[in-house]
Parts: C-alpha cells; sequence; structure tokens
C-alpha cells in the first residue's frame, strides 16, 4: 500500500498482520484444539461434543454451543462474559448445529497472552479448532481487528488505519473495529457471488465517520483472504501428519 | 371471533409463515411499517431519590435508569476525573425468559455496549466529576433497570442512560482541607454558595450544577430477515430474526458503535449502509422526543414552583 | 438437505458424469467440490458432505475420497466418533432395561442395543449383560432425532463375531487410527504384533479398542504399540514393535 514509507513501532507496514502460529490437536483430552497466536496475543481452545447435555439445557432442535472465556489470570468480569456471547453467536453462524440435537459442544477459551486483536484471536483459534474437532460447519471464518490512528500522529493521508493492531496501538486508537467475516471458499462453480466476504460479526470502540468504517472493511476483507490461506495451509500441515501412516 | 381464534393458532403453530405473510405485505403483527420505530416517550426525574434518573419508554419497551452520585478519592492514573459505573438489571417480572437465578445474556452484552457509546462519543466529559484534584471526584453509578422487555433493548438502555445523564444535577458540597467532602446544608444555599474566603480559606464551596454533555449516541437496533430490514423489532420479531444489527450515531453522524453479534445473515457493504440510513432518520427522530422532552419537563418545573 | 455420515452409504442425488477436481485434496468446511447439474448420474454420499441446492459442499476438514462410480466422502480424523449405519463399534453398558441395555460408544448420545439383539436370544434365554461390560456391535440405524441403535448379530442372524467381550481391556484412540487398523490389507502394527504374540483384538470404527490376550503383559504392549503407531510410517512401526517385543522376551 502507500505506507510502505512509515513503518509502525513494530516494523510493521500499516497494512501488514503479525506473523501467525496455528498449532492444532494438542490437548489430549478434548475432542479438538487449537493454539492461534498472532505475535504477543495467544489463545489456546478447547472444542468438547457433540456430547450428551444435562435435560435442563438440551434443544431438541439442534445442539446447544456454550462458549467458556477464562481470562489469563483471575476471574471473568463482564468484558469477559461479553465476549463469550458474541463469540459463540458468531460461532453459531457457522456451526451445524441441527445435526446433533439435544447435544452440546463446549467451546472453552484460554486467554495465554493479550498484546492487541485478542477477540478477533479467540474467533480464528476457535474456528480452528472447531475443523479440528470434526464439528461440521458450513464454511470458514476469519477474523480481523483494525485500529483507527488519531489523525496528529503524524501519519497523513490513507495510512491511519492499522492493520491487527498491537495493545499499544489498540489502547492509543481514535476507534477500533473488529470483524468477522465469511472467507470465500474453494468452489467448483465459478457462479459464486461478487460480493466481498460477509459480515458475520462487528463490533467498534471509539467514534469514526461512516466512510472510514466502510474502508476499514474493505481493509479487513483483504486481510481476511490472508488469514484464510493460513489456516487451509496449517490445516493441510496437521491433515498430512495424521495421514503419515497411510502413505 | 372464530377467525381471531384461528389466526392465533395459526401464529402459534406456524409463527415463521405468519410472519412472514405480514412482511411480504410490507407491515408487521403490531401494524407497523417495515421502517418505523414504535412509539417513544422520555419522562425526567423518576425516581425521586436519585441524582439524575429518566424512564424510557420505547412501545412497550420500558426501561428505567437512576444515576447515583458518590465520593470517591481519585486514582493515582487519573487524579483530575471522576468515573462512571454501570449496570443493567433484568429482573423476573420484566421477561418470561428471565428467572431470578440465572442471568440472562443480553444483560452483560447491553451493559457493554452502553458503556461503549457512551465512552466513544464522549458523551460525559469524567472530568466534570471533579470536586478537587487528587482528593475527591463523584463516581456516578448508573443503574437501568428493565421493567418490560419487548425487544430492542440496547436501543432504549442507551436512551434511559443519555437521559438520565441529561437530567443529572451534581449537588452543591464543601471540601475541607483534608479533603473530606461535606454537603452543603439546604438553610445555607442562598448567598454562601461561592467559596466563603474568610473564615476557613481552605474550604472550597462547589456550586450545584449540570454537566456539559458531549456528542450524544442515539441507536437503532434493526433486524434482517431474509432480505427485509425491521427498525425496532419486538421481542416476538426477535425471536424470529436471523440477525440483529445496532447501529450508534451521534448528532455530527459520526459512527459510534455497529454491533452484530453473529447471526446467520451475510451482510454486505451495500446492507450496512442501508442500516446507517435507517439510523440517520430514527436518530433525528429521537433527537427530537428527547428535546421536546425536556423542554416540557422545564415548564412543569417552572409551573410548580 | 441429504447428509448422510456412512462411508459411501447415504442417500443419492442426481450427480455427475467426471469426479469432481478435488478428489484426494485436503477440503475445508465451506469448500465446494461438485456441480450436481453437470450430469444426471447417481452420487452417492458419505461423512463430512452435505447437498446445497446444485452443489455438494464439504463440511468437515479432511482429504476427500472417491471410488467409481460415483461416491464421494470426507476421510478426517476425529476424536469424538459420529454414529454411521454398519460401522463396527465397541461400547460399555451403562444403564441395564428389561428390554434394552444402554451403550456408550463415544458418540454425541448413548446408544440402545435390544436385550433381544444377539444370535438366538429368545425372552428366556438372552446374555447377561451387566453394568461396565463392554460388547462389539454393529449399528443398526442412526436418526437425528433418536438414540443411535446396535445389534450384535449381523444383518441374516448370526453372531458373526459380535457380541459380549468378556475380560481384556478398552482403550481409547482417534476414529482416524480406528479406521487405519480396520483397513485392508492389515495395517502394518498389527501385522507385526500378530508375528510374535497371540491376541484377541476388537477395534470400533468409535475408536475403542479392546485387547485380550494370556498375560496383562501382553495386553498392555499391544495396546501401546497401537496408541504409539498413529503418527509412524509402516516401516517405523515395525521397528517400534520389534524393540518391544524384545523388552517382553528377555527376562
Amino acid at each position: 500500500m502507500s505506507s510502505q514509507g512509515s513503518l509502525r513501532k513494530d516494523g510493521r507496514t500499516f497494512n501488514q498482520l503479525r506473523g501467525m502460529v496455528c498449532d492444532r490437536g494438542l490437548l489430549h483430552r478434548a475432542d479438538g484444539s487449537a493454539k492461534w497466536s498472532q505475535d504477543g496475543t495467544s489463545v489456546l481452545v478447547g472444542v468438547y461434543g457433540p456430547k450428551n447435555m444435562p435435560p435442563k439445557r438440551e434443544d431438541p432442535e439442534k445442539a446447544v454451543l456454550e462458549v467458556l472465556w477464562k481470562p489469563k489470570s483471575g476471574i471473568q468480569g463482564p468484558e469477559e462474559r461479553e465476549a463469550e456471547i458474541i463469540l459463540r453467536r458468531t460461532l453459531e453462524a457457522v456451526v451445524l448445529a441441527p445435526l446433533f440435537p439435544r447435544a452440546g459442544i463446549s467451546v472453552v477459551v484460554q486467554v495465554i497472552h493479550d498484546d492487541g486483536s485478542l477477540l478477533s484471536c479467540a474467533i480464528n483459534a476457535a474456528c480452528a479448532a472447531l475443523v479440528d474437532a470434526g464439528i461440521p460447519m458450513t464454511g470458514l471464518l476469519a477474523s480481523v481487528t483494525i485500529a483507527l490512528a488519531k489523525r496528529d500522529d503524524g501519519a497523513g493521508g490513507g495510512a491511519h488505519l492499522q492493520l491487527d493492531p498491537t495493545r499499544e496501538e489498540q489502547d492509543g486508537a481514535q476507534a477500533t473495529v473488529c470483524l468477522a467475516l465469511e472467507t470465500t471458499p474453494k468452489a467448483a462453480t465459478s457462479n459464486g457471488s461478487v460480493e466481498g466476504e460477509a459480515v458475520v460479526t462487528s463490533t467498534t470502540r471509539g467514534a469514526m465517520a461512516i466512510e472510514e468504517y466502510l474502508e476499514a472493511l474493505d481493509r479487513c476483507r483483504m486481510a481476511s483472504r490472508t488469514i484464510n490461506a493460513f489456516a487451509r495451509l496449517s490445516l493441510d500441515k496437521a491433515q498430512r501428519r495424521l495421514e503419515l501412516p497411510g502413505t | 371471533m372464530d377467525s381471531q381464534l384461528e389466526a392465533e393458532a395459526f401464529k402459534r403453530i406456524y409463527p415463521e409463515e405468519y410472519f412472514q405473510r405480514f412482511l411480504s405485505e410490507g407491515t408487521r403483527p403490531d401494524g407497523r411499517p417495515l421502517g418505523r420505530a414504535r412509539s417513544t416517550t422520555i419522562g425526567f426525574g423518576a425516581v425521586s431519590t436519585a441524582d439524575g434518573s429518566a424512564l424510557v419508554k420505547i412501545g412497550s419497551t420500558t426501561l428505567l435508569a437512576g444515576i447515583k452520585l458518590e465520593v470517591m478519592t481519585p486514582t493515582a492514573e487519573a487524579p483530575d476525573a471522576g468515573k462512571i459505573a454501570a449496570t443493567f438489571e433484568m429482573p423476573p417480572l420484566c421477561s418470561p425468559d428471565a428467572r431470578p437465578e440465572r442471568r440472562l445474556e443480553e444483560t452483560s452484552v447491553v451493559v457493554q455496549q452502553v458503556m461503549n457509546a457512551i465512552e466513544s462519543a464522549g458523551l460525559v466529559n469524567t472530568k466534570e466529576l471533579l470536586i478537587s484534584t487528587g482528593k475527591a471526584a463523584w463516581v456516578a453509578y448508573l443503574d437501568i433497570y428493565c421493567l418490560d422487555a419487548d425487544g430492542s433493548l440496547l436501543d432504549a438502555a442507551l436512551l434511559a442512560a443519555v437521559a438520565a445523564f441529561a437530567d443529572l444535577t451534581l449537588p452543591p458540597v464543601r471540601v475541607n482541607p483534608e479533603g473530606h467532602v461535606l454537603p452543603v446544608l439546604s438553610g445555607a444555599q442562598g448567598g454562601n454558595l461561592r467559596e466563603n474566603g474568610d473564615a476557613s480559606s481552605e474550604v472550597v464551596t462547589v456550586e450545584r450544577r449540570k454537566l456539559t454533555l458531549g456528542a450524544m449516541p442515539w441507536a437503532a437496533t434493526i433486524g434482517l430477515y431474509k432480505g427485509h430490514l425491521i427498525v425496532d423489532p419486538t421481542a416476538e420479531e426477535e425471536a424470529l430474526l436471523e440477525s440483529t444489527v445496532t447501529t450508534i450515531l451521534d448528532e455530527a453522524g459520526r459512527l459510534i458503535s455497529l454491533f452484530k453479534p453473529g447471526g446467520i445473515t451475510a451482510v454486505t457493504t451495500a446492507l450496512i449502509q442501508d442500516c446507517v440510513e435507517l439510523t440517520r432518520h430514527r436518530a433525528r427522530e429521537l433527537k427530537q422526543i428527547l428535546e421536546e422532552s425536556s423542554q416540557e419537563d422545564e415548564d412543569e418545573g417552572d409551573e410548580s414552583q | 438437505m441429504l447428509q448422510s455420515s456412512g462411508q459411501g452409504d447415504g442417500p443419492s442425488t442426481s450427480g455427475s458424469e467426471q469426479a469432481s477436481s478435488y478428489v484426494g485434496q485436503i477440503v475445508a468446511p465451506g469448500d465446494i467440490v461438485l456441480d450436481l447439474t453437470q450430469a444426471g448420474k447417481l452420487v452417492r454420499i458419505g461423512g463430512g458432505l452435505q447437498q446445497d441446492g446444485t452443489s455438494l459442499v464439504v463440511t468437515k476438514a479432511g482429504r476427500l475420497r472417491h471410488t467409481k462410480p460415483s461416491k464421494y466422502w470426507v476421510e478426517g480424523s476425529q476424536r469424538r466418533y459420529v454414529p454411521a449405519v454398519e460401522d463396527v463399534v465397541v461400547g460399555v453398558v451403562v444403564e441395564r432395561y428389561a428390554e434394552h441395555l444402554v451403550i456408550d460408544i463415544g458418540g454425541p448420545v448413548t446408544a440402545l442395543l435390544p436385550a433381544l439383539a444377539f444370535e438366538g436370544a429368545t425372552r428366556r434365554n438372552k446374555p447377561n449383560l451387566n453394568i461396565g461390560d463392554s460388547v462389539y456391535a454393529r449399528v443398526t440405524s442412526t436418526s437425528r432425532d433418536t438414540e443411535p441403535t446396535l445389534a450384535c448379530h449381523d444383518a441374516s442372524g448370526r453372531a458373526a463375531g459380535f457380541g459380549p467381550l468378556a475380560k481384556g481391556y478398552l482403550f481409547q484412540c482417534s476414529t482416524g487410527l480406528a479406521r487405519t487398523l480396520l483397513s485392508r490389507p492389515t495395517c502394518a502394527v498389527l501385522e507385526a504384533l500378530g508375528g510374535g504374540l497371540s491376541f484377541e483384538l476388537a477395534v470400533g470404527m468409535n475408536g475403542k479398542v479392546w485387547v485380550d490376550a494370556a498375560s496383562a503383559a501382553i495386553t498392555v504392549l499391544v495396546a501401546n504399540a497401537i496408541i504409539n503407531s498413529e503418527f509412524l510410517s509402516p516401516t517405523q512401526a515395525k521397528i517400534m514393535v520389534k524393540s518391544l517385543l524384545k523388552q517382553v522376551q528377555q527376562p
């Protein structure tokens, strides 16, 4: 982008994501698990289920999804409770819950370290863990956070949108936008829609102009393709490791 | 009578079909067009013991917001600012889903989003809550009670919070040299409100005053259902919707929040622009209602005096 | 919407002439692997696939498999078992009633085993299974809304190896490893173990494996060898078994 010249504190360009790491199947007792890191931000997710639910909580039409959010330290506060609900509703959009009536799926999120873009990192981790557990889904999600740096930072032009902000950038920003997007899948047919990736979840903090939000959305769309490509690569690697004895 | 019964039975057995038939005619079960919000009223000063309060009704969704002030020592990081602490309660009487032993999940989301909107819009400058630098400041406990939960809770909760802040009056207080805050006796409320400089020069008196509010945030929840955009859905409609988008704008048209927690609708850029447009319209409406209500409130106040 | 989780035993829909270009590749949920309008033949779909309008969509990650003429399924390795008709499973009795037994097969819900679903069983003469006993059974029905049912006989009513598993040791592995153990020709680790030891083995598609041998030492050795083999190549597995056998034969 145009921001090649002016670098951020950690040396990234404004449009650059942090290095991602994804480990699948780390937990032995869970049905599926994944650890997703975006440099300093790291989240471990375990998925249990589909399993029996206590009769009080079961739904005769579909599987019940529950999300437990464990902060890095201490007990759950109101922020964590909100994150829990947002994450649950986001995952419900892709999980094929009607296939398992009366069953339950637990998603346990353990924050390992928070260096900004935490909710995005958790959504990416949870999505990878659900795939690892083999929970049927309609598609994959990719989540990106973007920060609108204050204009008086001297970052002129279109350079004030910082992709995948660190904690410091996030706290100093005029506003942040966190989006979860449906990714475009591989398709055998070419009649796919020309519209960009659909927005599944959107949360914002701070005030911004509508145009700034829409620009952030476009940047996130582009970044979500990178995340999707990375998630597929890591899936490929994990699958090949599993298949080793057969080949 | 018979057809009435049949319609009721049809609604129970095929709620989706029932809803869709209304939508295909461009109307809703309660007779509103898709783009119209329910009638909204604001009553200021509903709680006499609170320092600021408001009762908001959007249709039958009813919320009561009250602000109670307490004195605290400012934190070391912000010695010149007070703070706001918010709670949101959904007692069992507000909805058939609410139970005393179980918190409804809306509770956590609404309180976080209301606080987020107030902070993002800069409605309250916390520095105004200061009494004496480093020694004393107000903490405003904002409590919002849901009396009837009939959909679009976030819209109503934010409106109630904004109205309660508009109603808030900071009481006059004296600060002695040790930083203790003492109330000004009601007898002294005539001329002695300014600093009583001679007798004890360290004692500072802070006058009764209203807050200067910043940009007011206005929220509109829009339900998405099979390509229809439904403004201000009721609880009955919310149960059927595919997803909801709550857009919050301020007077200047800045985006304060665009909140969409999951849901199965594929939301495109065009759809977001439609939601923003509908919210702009609703924001103008809400601003007018708030201004009219506060005008009436002042008129009544004048009459009673 | 058509969905089945059996391997190629799913319902059929009109399908294509040419195989999907994604066969043999690793696919992820949401991928559209086949356009069903391309031709009018029958397509049989198995686990991890779903029909959405005129396209075949992936719901689980794994490798897309295809057998002629037109069976498709996604092969992944999940820990949690989802029952499918005609799968062989190993389960544990968790509840006992007059008419049926409730069996834990590690799926989303427990399964039912009718008390008379054994070879030659009558009301007076039926096998006596207690809570905690293991059984080797076949899944006879799975439906979205009811518990899966099991039977300890084949379609013609003969025992065919199914039935209670007395004594022995039961352990859990991934469904992917279970599939490898059940595959033909016999996988390397079982081949190597069978060459040096004598033991009984029952492998369920649900990842539960039952082993019994003359001594506890051999049972433990077999179980460990199987668990360890998950991420080993055939040659590595043979070497691993050889070294284990040496340990047991030395003293």
